[in-house]
């Protein structure tokens, strides 16, 4: 039932549990040793799930937190859940978020058995140094074991990086990368938020600034452009074929259902999120999904605000966004000094652009 | 009862914090003028900002009523004084009112440089003055040492003074006593035609506005029609009376000796300045009263909203500071830089602070201001003669014949340990040393000539930070002095930033360009491009900045799709923009034009 009326939503699936709290981590994640807990949360998300809508489902992403903490099993019997609800297509993208030191071997094969076909590695860094700072719980062995153990069966891995660590220099991590070869790769700078562990100990470190971490993110852009990767999205680089089929539903502003507690969704034009809070969640999980969400309060986008949100995001990708008329004069300014390209009415930002898009997206909407 | 022998006019003069406002709360609060309750607020302060300073800024009069020792009444009338060296005409007013003047000092402090230039103004003025010893309670009072310090500094009788604590209530009565005792009766005859000074006057939005005044001769009443001897407004008297030190109590005739105010539907302060005399139009006096002077600013600078479209708004708050602050003037004015705004005229430093500080405080507005400028004397080539307080009208240096700069007599009073540093200072701020002299063995008063473009810049913060705060300062204008000036102008990208330009001594002018490029570098945060900030005279760089493109942005995750976070992002970012002054392509934030003007001592 592919060509009905049902309209195109992606699905995400939240899971607020880790081992340990990364340093730098202001989500809501929080370790769990509590198996109880773990299977009351299955139970609570196989609910939400029954009491969907129907939908067309578009992509599938298990993330958190650390999804892996759950546990093969658990993991298996919610997607379980979603293939019994839905009918869904052999191509659909099914991703998951794992940790280093969170799967070993077998439970790769169950997991990718179930139907999970794309995993998202939580690589960070090459450098156990780096690591240590970030407070991530594996070493560089670790990963390197968990690749390639992934690599026998998952044929499309994401690996992600942070740059910008203090005394880091990013290359040993861009490198490892272009040699094991992922199918895709996204990076992000290191953000210091408050309440995080990273933040109160900030004045131990020396933070690089904002030429080193441009050089970083240079390097990043030419040595993956250099091994065939498209830098398709500003944090994202995939082999062709591979670019992110459920964060593009992010950029292009398709729906999306987000389940479990500080899932966010976008919905009937509303952008919404599910209150922080894991019991209430699982106690509430009996009711249907809108009522236990922020819907009510959140109100539809005006058309204004659609907009921006769409040249905002647009803007991320390296195909561009087409612009309303009263845009098209700065874009052509940004277009000349080179920053991007306009072509027609679609201004895209290429790589000098990128890396000062928030001064450049601030300054068209 | 009208009686001249039973009335005492006095004032209280003070440094700044000396305990003048507590003292005055005490007198009324003994005589029982008001209750504990009322005094809750403080009386004679009546303004916001006055209360929070601890600062008199607008003279304010009270009567009261004491028995005395000798069992007779006595009707006083305590009229307060500004504090600050700015108001220094409206304070020989208020003296002028008076015939006598308490001098209070601080036992823990001793004489400072405020408490010297009303004492002087006093003097000059023919009052009485009693000495009142203040904070003898305090452990690091020296009640002895004041004593001597002042007998030996102004030659003023002290060991009998009065020694008082006003905030504990130690010992006030004597103070009433010495007034009652050594202040004469005012002298003043009630058949000659009316003359009475106007020490101070302030609008009020039913009334229209009230003028204080003290009578000298004659009598003023309801019904009477009066001329200001100056302004030659004239105007029926609608009200008289008494102040009350909660209120004004009208009365239908005053006369020789009394203090009062009258109203009569008068529209502007500027029809009532202080100074000016009170005659009877239809017998008038033959001459005003000595001494009158319109107060003129000596300080001028540009204020501008933050945010333009608020423009209407500053207009109507700077017209309604007008209506109680004769002193104060201001005229529409245009920078490139900042849109629209106003140029402003201030008596001095402290004035202009506090018509800033009420803009922003009671009128809710942000604003960005210009580096203040005094009026320079500038003779062209043809002769002609140009008075210049805005460095936008100064004429190309090749025009110029002569420049000139006002220069004021500085006092300085400071304990003498920090009296290199402060003499350091002061020769770096082209000041001319004329003397000095111990107060004590601990204190010196140094005085030097100085240019008053030194002084509003940033010398009042470079004192105190060099004295640890104990350094005080006064000043009065002396005369114009030829001067070597010129005109630096600040240019970003290329183009000049009008509201950045300033008027500085040559000598000066290399070391000020390069700090203000050094501090736009600081505060302009990066741009898509590269911004170049100069400095120039008259074409000429002589000083230079880079502020680097800005070289890449925050890449954040959108974790599980919460793009709330960027959309924050980006409302911050924009939010910041509007506050931004756009030229050309570059963007600057307000702080970069207060950074420009605020002080860094280079030590």
């Amino acid at each position: 039932m592919t060509t009905n009326s049902k309209r195109d939503v992606s699905l995400y699936i939240h899971f607020p549990f880790c081992v340990k709290k990364c340093a730098y981590c202001a989500f809501f994640s929080a370790p769990c040793q509590n198996e109880e807990l773990k299977d009351e949360y299955e139970r609570a998300v196989i609910r939400r799930i029954d009491s969907l809508p129907e939908i067309n489902v578009k992509t599938v992403y298990f993330g958190g937190g650390t999804p892996t903490v759950m546990g093969s099993a658990r993991l298996c019997r919610i997607l379980g859940s979603i293939f019994k609800k839905y009918d869904i297509e052999s191509n659909t993208e099914i991703t998951l978020e794992a940790n280093p030191g969170t799967v070993n071997a077998e439970d790769l094969y169950d997991l990718h058995s179930a139907g999970f076909n794309r995993l998202s590695l939580g690589m960070q860094s090459a450098n156990d140094v780096t690591l240590g700072i970030m407070g991530r719980i594996h070493d560089n062995a670790t990963f390197l074991q968990c690749y390639s153990d992934a690599r026998r069966c998952f044929d499309n891995i994401s690996l992600d990086a942070i740059f910008g660590v203090p005394g880091d220099d990013f290359t040993a991590t861009v490198k490892q990368m272009t040699e094991l070869e992922p199918e895709h790769v996204s990076a992000y700078s290191l953000m210091i938020e408050e309440g995080t562990p990273l933040y109160e100990n900030r004045d131990k470190y020396v933070f690089p600034d904002e030429n080193e971490e441009g050089a970083q993110y240079e390097t990043l852009c030419r040595e993956l452009g250099a091994h065939g990767y498209r830098h398709y999205e500003i944090s994202s680089f995939a082999k062709p074929g591979y670019g992110s089929a459920h964060n593009t539903v992010y950029w292009k502003r398709g729906e999306y259902i987000g389940i479990g507690p500080a899932a966010h969704s976008f919905y009937n034009s509303r952008r919404f999120e599910t209150p922080k809070d894991t019991q209430r969640f699982i106690k509430r999980s009996v009711l249907p999904f809108l009522s236990d969400t922020d819907y009510e309060s959140a109100l539809p986008l005006t058309p204004e605000e659609s907009e921006e949100e769409r040249v905002m995001l647009g803007l991320r990708l390296a195909e561009g966004v087409r612009l309303a008329e009263n845009r098209l004069e700065k874009a052509k300014y940004f277009a000349e000094s080179g920053f991007g390209t306009l072509q027609g009415n679609v201004f895209a930002l290429n790589e000098a652009g990128f890396r000062v898009s928030n001064a450049i997206i601030a300054e068209l909407i | 009862m009208y009686d001249i022998t039973k009335i005492r006019n006095f004032s209280i003069i003070a440094h700044i914090d000396h305990g003048k406002s507590t003292l005055a709360d005490r007198l009324l609060e003994i005589t029982k003028s008001v209750s504990e309750r009322e005094m809750e607020d403080r009386i004679l302060d009546n303004m916001e900002l006055e209360r929070e300073r601890g600062i008199t800024i607008k003279a304010r009069a009270v009567r009261f009523v004491y028995r005395a020792k000798d069992g007779e009444e006595y009707v006083m009338n305590l009229i307060d004084t500004p504090g600050h060296v700015d108001f220094n005409y409206e304070v020989s007013r208020s003296l002028k009112a008076c015939e006598g003047a308490l001098l209070v000092v601080d036992a823990t402090q001793g004489i400072q440089a405020q408490t010297l230039a009303n004492a002087y103004l006093a003097i000059d003025n023919d009052l009485e003055i009693i000495p009142v010893v203040n904070k003898i309670d305090l452990v690091s009072a020296d009640v002895d040492m004041t004593v001597r310090e002042i007998e030996d500094v102004l030659g003023l009788p002290a060991e009998d003074c009065p020694k008082i604590s006003a905030k504990n209530g130690i010992n006030i009565e004597d103070v009433l006593e010495a007034v009652v005792r050594e202040i004469p009766c005012p002298k003043g005859d009630t058949e000659k035609p009316l003359e009475a000074l106007v020490f101070d006057s302030y609008y009020d939005s039913y009334k229209g506005v009230i003028v204080y005044f003290r009578v000298m001769n004659g009598s003023i009443g309801v019904g009477d029609t009066v001329r200001m001897m100056h302004s030659g407004s004239e105007f029926t008297v609608v009200e008289t009376g008494t102040l009350g030190a909660l209120g004004l109590n009208p009365r239908d005739r005053l006369y020789p000796g009394e203090v009062g105010y009258f109203t009569a539907s008068i529209k502007s302060v500027a029809e009532t300045t202080v100074g000016d005399t009170v005659t009877n139009a239809a017998n008038p006096a033959s001459e005003p009263l000595p001494g009158f002077k319109k107060c003129l600013p000596m300080v001028y600078a540009g204020i501008y909203p933050a945010d333009g479209s608020r423009y209407g708004d500053l207009r109507d708050a700077l017209e309604k500071l007008r209506l109680n602050d004769a002193a104060f003037a201001f005229e529409p004015e245009t920078s490139v830089a900042l849109g629209f705004g106003f140029r402003c005229g201030f008596l001095g430093l402290l004035h202009m602070e506090i018509i800033e500080e009420r803009l922003e405080r009671e009128f809710n507005l942000d604003l960005i201001t210009t580096a203040p400028s005094v009026i320079y004397k500038i003779t062209k080539h043809n002769g002609e003669t140009l008075f210049i307080d805005n460095p936008t009208n100064y004429p190309p240096q090749e025009e110029i014949e002569s420049s000139a700069e006002p220069i004021v007599k500085a006092s300085v009073i400071t304990p003498t340990e920090y009296m290199g540093s402060i003499m350091e200072l002061c020769r770096d701020r082209r000041g001319v040393y004329v003397g000095m002299s111990y107060l004590d063995t601990n204190r010196a008063e140094l005085r030097y000539e100085m240019p008053l473009n030194e002084i509003i810049y940033d010398f009042f913060d470079a004192l105190k930070s060099r004295s640890k705060g104990y350094a005080s300062l006064d000043y009065e204008p002396k005369e114009y002095e030829p001067s070597k000036l010129v005109k630096l102008d600040i240019l970003l990208n290329g183009s000049i930033v009008d509201a950045l330009s300033f008027i500085v001594h040559a000598d000066k002018a290399y070391m000020r360009a390069r700090k203000i490029c050094e501090k736009l570098k600081e505060n302009i945060p990066r741009q898509l491009f590269e911004i170049p900030v100069q400095a120039a005279i008259g074409g000429k760089i002589i000083a230079r900045e880079t502020v680097k493109a800005l070289r890449k942005d925050v890449l954040a995750k959108c974790y599980g799709g919460d793009i709330t976070r960027k959309k924050k992002l980006l409302e911050k970012q924009k939010e910041g923009k509007k506050r931004m002054r756009s030229f050309g392509t570059v963007e600057v934030p307000p702080e970069a034009f207060m950074a420009v003007l605020k002080y860094d001592d280079e030590q």
